[in-house]
């Protein structure tokens, strides 16, 4: 009874040790994944698991105890043990009955050792994956039925060519990049590029965007220019020095759209106390000046194009002004 | 024909007894200590000489040669005298063996933490502990063999066979993977290079496994099993079937620990095939270890040592059906380079060779000082931790590995990698990571346990030194004894011819596979834009080396969309033609470096990130696991041995101009300064002097020369 309480005592103990360390973990782990994508890790899947663990020790402990029960009730005593199991038939072994027949009369220090053949199925296996080792083989180095590891990498790149393919597809052609990437200004858009910015961003580029290993993006200086198709095509394709990464390799193009916006409108926000911003980089840029010279631009080039599309761009500029 | 008089040397079994236990305590304690660091960087104890990358080869070199090492020859030097019927051949070499092997362990641990490694795992010490290793090995073979010839039982038992192939082949294996060039006295440079040194080294590492962790082990449950159980072994046939067909296809599996590497294909796919071939022949032992409890079940219930033979034996077999799975392509795909893998060794070192150590300890021990157990409850209370400790180990390892395994390759419906954030899929498994430590500690408390036990079990007894025994001197066997004769028998009355059959087994696996990969050239197709390291980068990389980086982060990307899009390119061998030793790792705690100098690579980082992130990875990546190493930053690079290091390259192969030796140095000293430069201009002001420069340049060398490739296209 006592060796039973220290038992449960002890596995209780065990228990709480465990969740009392991953609850500790939980909390610096959402603190540091929030609004990241979806990989949180979930306390009820560990529980689960160390549930299913604790069932499968249960069950063992179980059965033990129901034999034991057996043993010291006299239900197996000797002639029980000397009785064949049915896993020992089940496995072809032979019965002990035997065992005067084929012992070899030879002991080392006191060993001795039987003649039995091993199982049948011992040698079906033993025979089988020699079997399966040959014809695997000759698959495989010497036919054109088997493949090399460049031809089946060839292969999945390929299904991933044609996935892509019917993406764009689906999405009628239109892809944004950096020569048609607009600016949004929408709220849901700039809180799903602040949640990537937060995610992919703040390593380099802080917490409120002061900068660090890479520039501030508080003040109004930027070092490849600060229109939004300057801000993409960076994050898109990387600097041409490599001190920022190209990120076209980990995510559409609507979320680089996305964060490349919420950068912009980093610019002029006032840092917290105690934050100290990186020193100004690059060029400084007038937004709004800027931003009148492209609508010239475009306005001209419209011109040229035709009268449908100028109405069209000129529509876009009304609606960007009401918006603001 | 009157009987001889002579005695059993038990003290050297003493000695190696206590040995196991000591090493035993530490070995886990470390590897304890290195479970937290996996979650915890703090662990890491905030100086060079514990950090995860030097604590892990110390933690397996000590439970490896030194727990189970000591273990061996404990149960070698107990069953070999009284099966051969003879007292060891030399009591002055076994004491050259004992205490050889225990300085040799000491070596390494003062060495590991101190950074000074080859980097080949589980062969990580250095040229002149290597040579010490051989001759204790050589000591330890003479005194067997000797043994042997002065034996008064004619036939060789099974146990004999297991313990005369893993002499041997051992030996094999450590002086081909330990060749190397040394350029002074605690450093040296393998003698392969890049896909060759994978090979040899990976045909060393899983047959290290093989004849260090499993072969005697073999021969000392084929002793020890029917000695506790008081039963014949099933099957004589099976024990001449499995070990014959073990030893020769044990040989050949090395290359499915580098299926998807840049090995060619023909010598991958032999790695398959051997593995599955392996089934058998290593079910085999089991088979018959628990064939032997025939009729003896009712022991296993009171006592509690036949329950750690069982546990130990069955914990085997499981380990040998996976590790064939391991080896299909398929599976290894996902497996390879998670926690996957580590669960699935330590289902063999803590059930196989952890159990049945504890098994014969609690065995041999009351036997050699005529006393009887001092608690037979706390072998029990041992037994259930032990089993409690590899179930908490195994599950969540077994878990962490699939689940990471399964985020790295999972893409989302817009064709991008879900979890292109690598980061991201190491914070999903650190719960897995705790509970894993709690399993590792609670299988320590129940080793604490035992060496109580153990000890107390001694201090009421006293040691038999020399145990008296009689036999009569060596006669020949009845010829008419056993049911069948085969051409075995004779062979196993006859230790030299064994040997020499032994050594044919296997060295064919080994020969047939090296002679054309170092042979044959289209096997290794060389890359001309590949050019060998600048001297800086030189010094790097006997940091990386030194630091230990390849424990955690591989340097092979394998032919995987999930793995090119993260990284870049797929590694071809032509890369690696002048990588002395070479460094891909076998295990991503962190991500793959082999492109990190690639600047189409989205593992590239300029020198500031690269700078920032070593003083404190975690100010970069939020709860990041990997520790500080602020000491490159502080200390100064020393490169006194440059031009040594240069000329050795070039003995083995590296085509540094001649004479480049001597103005290695100017170059050196140019590229730290560019390096310092690009790091003032982003306000990391530092002297060009700095070990962390010299780790940049190589980190930037790191598939850079692929890169030129790229553009070319």
């Amino acid at each position: 009874m006592k060796h039973k309480l220290i038992k449960s005592a002890f596995a209780l103990v065990g228990l709480f040790m465990t969740q009392a360390a991953m609850g500790q973990s939980l909390e610096d782990i959402q603190a540091a994944t929030e609004s990241g994508p979806a990989y949180q890790f979930s306390l009820a899947t560990v529980l689960f698991i160390f549930a299913i663990i604790l069932v499968f020790i249960a069950a063992g402990m179980l059965i033990i105890a129901v034999h034991m029960k057996r043993y010291l009730k006299g239900e197996l005593g000797e002639e029980y043990a000397k009785r064949q199991p049915f896993w020992e038939k089940l496995f072809q072994i032979k019965p002990i009955s035997s065992d005067k027949d084929t012992v070899i009369n030879h002991p080392h220090d006191g060993i001795y050792e039987l003649d039995n053949p091993p199982p049948p199925w011992f040698m079906f296996l033993f025979y089988g994956t020699i079997l399966f080792a040959l014809i695997y083989y000759i698959r495989f180095t010497f036919t054109d039925s088997g493949y090399t590891q460049a031809e089946e990498y060839a292969e999945e790149m390929q299904l991933a060519e044609d996935e892509k393919a019917k993406l764009l597809a689906a999405s009628g052609g239109n892809v944004i990049d950096e020569t048609n990437v607009e600016l949004l200004t929408s709220e849901s858009d700039l809180s799903k590029g602040a949640a990537i910015f937060k995610a992919n961003c703040v390593s380099c580029h802080g917490d409120y965007g002061q900068g660090g290993i890479g520039p501030n993006f508080t003040d109004n200086y930027w070092l490849h220019g600060g229109d939004i198709k300057d801000v993409f095509s960076i994050v898109k394709n990387g600097s041409p020095n490599r001190k920022m990464q190209s990120w076209s390799k980990n995510m559409p193009p609507a979320s680089l759209q996305a964060v490349a916006s919420y950068v912009i409108t980093l610019e002029g926000t006032k840092l917290p106390d105690g934050i100290i911003g990186q020193p100004a980089q690059g060029e400084p840029y007038d937004r709004n000046a800027t931003e009148a010279a492209t609508e010239d631009t475009s306005d001209e080039e419209a011109t040229d194009e035709g009268a449908t599309d100028d109405a069209a761009s000129e529509d876009n500029t009304e609606e960007e002004a009401a918006e603001e | 024909m009157q009987k001889e008089k002579f005695s059993y040397d038990n003290t050297i079994v003493r000695n190696f007894a206590i040995a196991t236990m000591v090493w035993g305590i530490v070995g886990m304690l470390v590897g304890v200590l290195a479970a937290t660091q996996l979650f915890s960087p703090m662990m890491n104890l905030g100086n060079e000489f514990t950090t995860f990358g030097r604590i892990r080869p110390l933690h397996t070199n000590a439970v490896i040669f030194a727990f189970v090492g000591n273990a061996i020859f404990m149960g070698v030097y107990y069953s070999l005298q009284r099966l051969l019927k003879a007292r060891m051949y030399s009591d002055v070499l076994s004491k050259i063996h004992f205490w050889g092997w225990q300085l040799i362990i000491v070596a390494a641990a003062i060495t590991l933490p101190l950074g000074i490694t080859t980097s080949k795992e589980y062969a990580e010490l250095e040229w002149p502990i290597d040579i010490a290793i051989t001759l204790i090995w050589v000591v330890f073979g003479w005194n067997m063999i000797g043994t042997i010839f002065k034996r008064r039982e004619k036939h060789m038992y099974v146990a004999i066979w297991f313990y005369l192939a893993t002499f041997l082949t051992v030996a094999l294996l450590h002086v081909v993977n330990s060749f190397e060039l040394p350029i002074s006295f605690l450093k040296s440079y393998s003698w392969y290079a890049g896909v060759q040194d994978a090979l040899v080294q990976w045909w060393y590492g899983h047959n290290a496994v093989a004849f260090f962790l499993t072969t005697p082990f073999l021969g000392l449950m084929y002793y020890f099993m029917p000695k506790m159980a008081n039963r014949p072994i099933y099957s004589y046939k099976l024990s001449i079937l499995h070990f014959w067909s073990l030893i020769f296809i044990y040989i050949w599996a090395g290359p499915h620990h580098l299926l998807y590497s840049s090995l060619p294909d023909w010598a991958q796919t032999l790695g398959v095939v051997f593995s599955v071939m392996l089934i058998a022949p290593s079910w085999g032992g089991m088979l018959n270890g628990l064939l032997t409890l025939r009729g003896a079940w009712d022991k296993v219930r009171d006592d509690a040592r036949l329950k750690f033979m069982v546990v130990g034996i069955t914990a085997y077999g499981m380990a040998t059906f996976e590790g064939p799975m391991l080896s299909l392509k398929n599976v290894n795909a996902i497996a390879h380079f998670t926690d996957w893998i580590v669960a699935h060794v330590h289902v063999g070192a803590l059930g196989w060779n952890g159990f049945l150590t504890f098994g014969i300890l609690y065995y041999l021990v009351p036997k050699i000082y005529n006393t009887k157990l001092h608690s037979k409850k706390l072998v029990s209370t041992h037994f259930w931790l032990g089993t409690l400790g590899i179930i908490f180990y195994a599950v969540p390892m077994y878990i962490s590995g699939a689940t990471q395994g399964l985020m790295w390759k999972q893409f989302n419906a817009e064709g991008f990698l879900k979890y292109d954030n690598f980061l991201s899929t190491t914070l999903q498994i650190i719960p897995m990571h705790m509970l894993r430590a709690i399993g590792g500690f609670i299988y320590l408390v129940g080793v604490i346990i035992m060496v109580v036990n153990i000890y107390k079990t001694m201090k009421a007894g006293s040691l038999i030194r020399d145990e008296e025994a009689e036999a009569y001197p060596m006669v020949k066997e009845d010829p008419n004894m056993i049911t069948a004769s085969f051409w075995h028998r004779w062979i196993e009355k006859r230790p030299t011819q064994f040997l020499v059959l032994s050594f044919i087994a296997v060295t064919i696996g080994g020969a047939v596979e090296f002679l054309p990969t170092f042979l044959v050239e289209s096997n290794v197709k060389t890359i001309e834009s590949v050019t060998p390291y600048t001297p800086l980068e030189l010094e790097g990389r006997d940091i990386y080396i030194r630091e230990g980086c390849y424990n955690c982060h591989s340097q092979l990307v394998r032919p995987f969309r999930s793995e090119t899009v993260r990284y870049g390119d797929y590694s071809k061998s032509g890369e690696n033609v002048y990588d002395h030793p070479f460094l891909w790792g076998s295990k991503r705690t962190g991500p793959d470096l082999s492109r990190g100098g690639n600047r189409n690579s989205n593992t590239y980082k300029d020198a500031v990130w690269h700078f920032d992130h070593m003083d404190d990875p975690g100010s970069i990546s939020e709860g990041s696991i990997m520790p500080s190493y602020s000491w490159l930053i502080e200390d100064d690079l020393d490169d006194s041995k440059l031009e040594k290091k240069i000329s050795a390259m070039r003995t083995l192969g590296v085509p540094y101009p001649k004479g480049y030796e001597k103005i290695a140095r100017e170059d050196l000293e140019k590229q730290a300064k560019k390096i310092q430069k690009d790091l003032a201009e982003g306000d990391r002001v530092i002297s060009e002097k700095k070990e962390i420069i010299a780790l940049i340049a190589y980190l930037h060398k790191l598939g850079r020369d692929i890169e030129v490739d790229e553009d070319k296209k």
